[in-house]
């Protein structure tokens, strides 16, 4: 199961590879710095991603209207009932 | 989302085989599905989406309702909030609907659709966002159910007796008309049901004559080969993208 987050990251650790390969030795800090926060992130994903379970929010909106549904189709059944005697 | 929404329905109506194994559907039995959505290239879970029975007794009648809630994880609320919600009031032995609801709302987009079944006539009610209420009353076949029941009415069926390549064709309604759905057995193959462990699993493939699906046998579902016939995965293939429904949670089966 894949996360949307490893996108930009996979593409942060492309870009900090390449421009690691690309820079003279003495020049290298900034693409080392990257390179590093982009694997920071990406363990941080990974961690999340095993760690923290996707649940669904209680919405007491929706619980309502799920109440008033069964109450009203109770109703309408009843109505049809009538209908076809 | 919509596409995705109605995909799942049309997963869930897998019918026209004709054996029956005599399974009945209990009341008190709930399905829980991670739906993963295929986004740039990763399969991302976005919604779940859970399948319950219950019985519901008026004064002259019992029916089974069944219900398929479809909703977006909390992380994703804030981006694309969505709670579908279809229903089906049922006769519990036969199956057949008697009352059909659909609310839909994703992201603020707003649907009511209300089907009330009186032998082969349907008299529909749907009400969509900030548009007046629409009516239609429309003939329909014998045996043409709604899309919920169907699901259902085809895991009392025994699958055991169909060869592999077989397929049938019915009609269903959906969206204010009957629609014809061809169901494609494919044979055997194990896959992993959630908390029931790893299943021996019929494969089975859903065509319909609609825009919603795409590809030839592209939309598939695997329903445990055993007498319970529990969905245990199901895969879409739709004009927006592609993904699939894992089993995770099976209880009061």
């Amino acid at each position: 199961m894949g996360t949307i987050a490893f996108l930009p990251i996979g593409l942060a650790l492309i870009s900090s590879l390449v421009l690691l390969k690309k820079s003279a030795e003495n020049q290298r800090r900034l693409p080392n710095w990257l390179l590093t926060l982009s694997a920071i992130c990406s363990f941080v994903v990974v961690l999340k991603l095993v760690f923290i379970k996707d649940k669904v929010e209680v919405d007491k909106k929706f619980e309502q209207q799920k109440i008033e549904t069964k109450i009203e189709a109770k109703k309408e059944l009843e109505e049809l009932e009538n209908d076809l005697e | 989302m919509k596409k995705i929404a109605l995909f799942i329905v049309f997963a869930f109506i897998l019918s026209s085989f004709t054996a029956d194994s005599g399974y009945g559907i209990k009341s008190g039995e709930k399905l829980v599905y991670a739906g993963s959505y295929n986004m740039s290239g990763l399969l991302t879970q976005i919604a779940q989406v859970t399948m319950s029975t219950e019985n519901v007794t008026t004064s002259k009648s019992n029916y089974l309702h069944l219900s398929c809630e479809l909703a977006t994880y909390t992380k994703w609320d804030s981006f694309f909030k969505i709670r579908d919600i279809y229903e089906s009031y049922v006769n519990p032995t036969t199956l057949k609907p008697s009352l059909y609801k659909r609310s839909i709302d994703e992201g603020g987009y707003t649907i009511k659709e209300k089907y009330v079944f009186k032998g082969t006539n349907v008299k529909s009610s749907v009400t969509k966002k900030n548009r007046p209420e629409v009516h239609k009353s429309f003939t329909i076949g014998a045996n043409t159910q709604d899309v919920i029941s169907l699901f259902y009415k085809v895991r009392t069926l025994d699958f055991s007796k169909f060869k592999t390549g077989q397929t049938q064709s019915m009609m269903i309604v959906f969206d204010e008309k009957e629609i014809p759905v061809t169901i494609k057995f494919m044979g055997k193959e194990t896959v992993s049901a959630g908390n029931l462990g790893k299943k021996e699993c019929y494969k089975i493939s859903i065509g319909a004559k609609t825009d919603a699906l795409r590809g030839k046998d592209k939309n598939l579902i695997w329903l445990t080969a055993d007498a319970k016939k529990i969905p245990a995965l199901l895969e879409f293939s739709i004009p927006v993208g592609t993904g699939k429904l894992v089993l995770t949670s099976a209880t009061g089966i």
